[in-house]
């Protein structure tokens, strides 16, 4: 699936964006580690829907404007987003730090979303179970529980970033996911008592050995959000979009499809 | 030139072989390395070091800050200042530094190096510092607006003790903690 490349330019900032696959338009928000490569799993979804890939404020090759202080400031930017494309109504997957981003999206206009998934969402707190420290793991680290799979982690760690221009670019993820989730910690303690607002149907996807979001966040979610199923793969860390990549698309395109 | 005396407070009785599973001795290290009845002989070796240096000459004693490390028993260089307030009478006191952005509010940083200085009769060297990168994973505050924190703290304390008048301490900041 071919996956065509342009700027967007909205609110003072250009925001690279990937966009492949014809069908009903689907926003993917990814995660602290920015969306710099179309994955297999985005290429699964393209053959299906109408994909879209953007690089969040603050990521990757896009602009890091001023405005951009919390997650609320990329929440209201995505809204106007979603505006500025014409797509009155959306389908929203979101991992992790996407996730939050867009739970912070529909408890503003819940009515935008048709339907949402959740990938190992970060935003909300279990009780007693901290989030694995991310700023504080090294770089190999952060890689090996990013993933169940060891094998994938080898393949992640020799695929480092080489030229100055992606390392840059890596750095920019890490000082953005700083600035939006340092303190508090990966959630917004405001967050939680709208949840009820995310009524739309909300198909939550989680490892078992997430070691970032533990799976208790999820269950958590399931609980609060009134139309939440949760679904979760055995022997998966935090990213299941990578590590079961054919299951995941498969699941997801059914999900959506069902709504 | 003055010539100082400047203590860092390191946890002398630091077991480095059985730290070496933990990589570092900041943040990681569990409590459980630090044994207060040690702590207590040393604190007391540590101030007997800096009063005397008031006898040998020295123009002033340096104490600093620094959280959650056996590198240093001095989470509060406030606390070791007052207490050579009261020990000393001639030498300045530096406290190099106070970490301005780890404070809630630069308030209790002007009342406590106030205290210090009204007490030693003006003898405090009041320092300020951001603190170093381990700081911020202890405290959590947003190292990605540390630098504000630190100017906008810097500029109000500065105020509080030189500005006439009532100081609209509450009201005052603008950089937010998170």
């Amino acid at each position: 699936m071919q996956f065509e490349e342009s700027y967007i330019q909205l609110n003072g900032c250009r925001i690279r964006m990937r966009r492949g696959g014809k069908g009903q338009a689907v926003l993917y928000l990814h995660g602290a580690n920015g969306a710099m490569q179309v994955q297999p799993f985005m290429n699964e979804l393209a053959k299906d829907f109408d994909l879209l890939v953007p690089e969040h404020p603050g990521f990757g090759y896009s602009d890091e404007p001023d405005w951009l202080e919390n997650i609320q400031d990329l929440a209201y930017f995505y809204l106007d987003f979603l505006k500025e494309q014409k797509l009155d109504t959306v389908h929203v997957i979101g991992s992790s730090l996407g996730g939050w981003l867009a739970m912070e999206m529909a408890i503003r206009e819940p009515s935008r979303f048709k339907s949402l998934v959740l990938v190992g969402a970060a935003g909300v707190r279990a009780p007693n179970v901290l989030p694995g420290d991310i700023f504080l793991w090294g770089p190999e680290q952060m890689v090996r529980n990013t993933f169940f799979d060891q094998a994938i982690a080898d393949k992640v760690l020799a695929m480092a970033p080489t030229t100055e221009e992606e390392q840059d670019a890596q750095l920019k993820n890490r000082h953005t996911t700083a600035k939006l989730a340092w303190q508090p910690r990966l959630f917004d303690p405001f967050l939680a008592k709208w949840l009820h607002r995310i009524d739309m149907p909300v198909k939550l996807v989680w490892g078992e050995d997430d070691k970032i979001m533990p799976l208790a966040v999820g269950q958590v979610l399931q609980e609060r959000l009134p139309n939440a199923t949760l679904e979760t793969y055995k022997n998966c860390g935090h990213l299941p979009q990578v590590e079961r990549a054919t299951e995941f698309s498969a699941a997801v395109k059914k999900f959506i499809e069902e709504v | 030139m003055n010539v100082i005396l400047f203590h860092l407070m390191g946890y002398a009785d630091l077991d480095f072989e059985a730290t070496k599973q933990y990589e570092t001795v900041w943040v990681n290290l569990p409590n459980s390395f630090y044994d207060p009845k040690k702590g207590h002989q040393l604190y007391n070796r540590y101030l007997d070091e800096l009063e005397y240096a008031e006898e040998l000459g020295f123009d002033g004693v340096a104490v600093n800050e620094h959280h959650q490390t056996a590198y240093g028993l001095m989470p509060s260089p406030i606390v070791m200042a007052s207490a050579l307030a009261r020990r000393t009478k001639r030498v300045k006191i530096a406290i190099l530094g106070s970490a301005l952005p780890l404070r809630e509010h630069p308030m209790t940083v002007a009342e406590e190096h106030a205290m210090v200085d009204v007490i030693s009769g003006g003898r405090l060297i009041s320092g300020f510092v951001r603190g170093i990168g381990a700081e911020y994973h202890t405290f959590g505050v947003n190292p990605t607006i540390s630098h504000e924190r630190f100017h906008e703290a810097h500029d109000l304390i500065v105020q509080a003790w030189t500005k006439p008048g009532r100081f609209p301490s509450a009201a005052a900041i603008t950089t937010s903690i998170t």
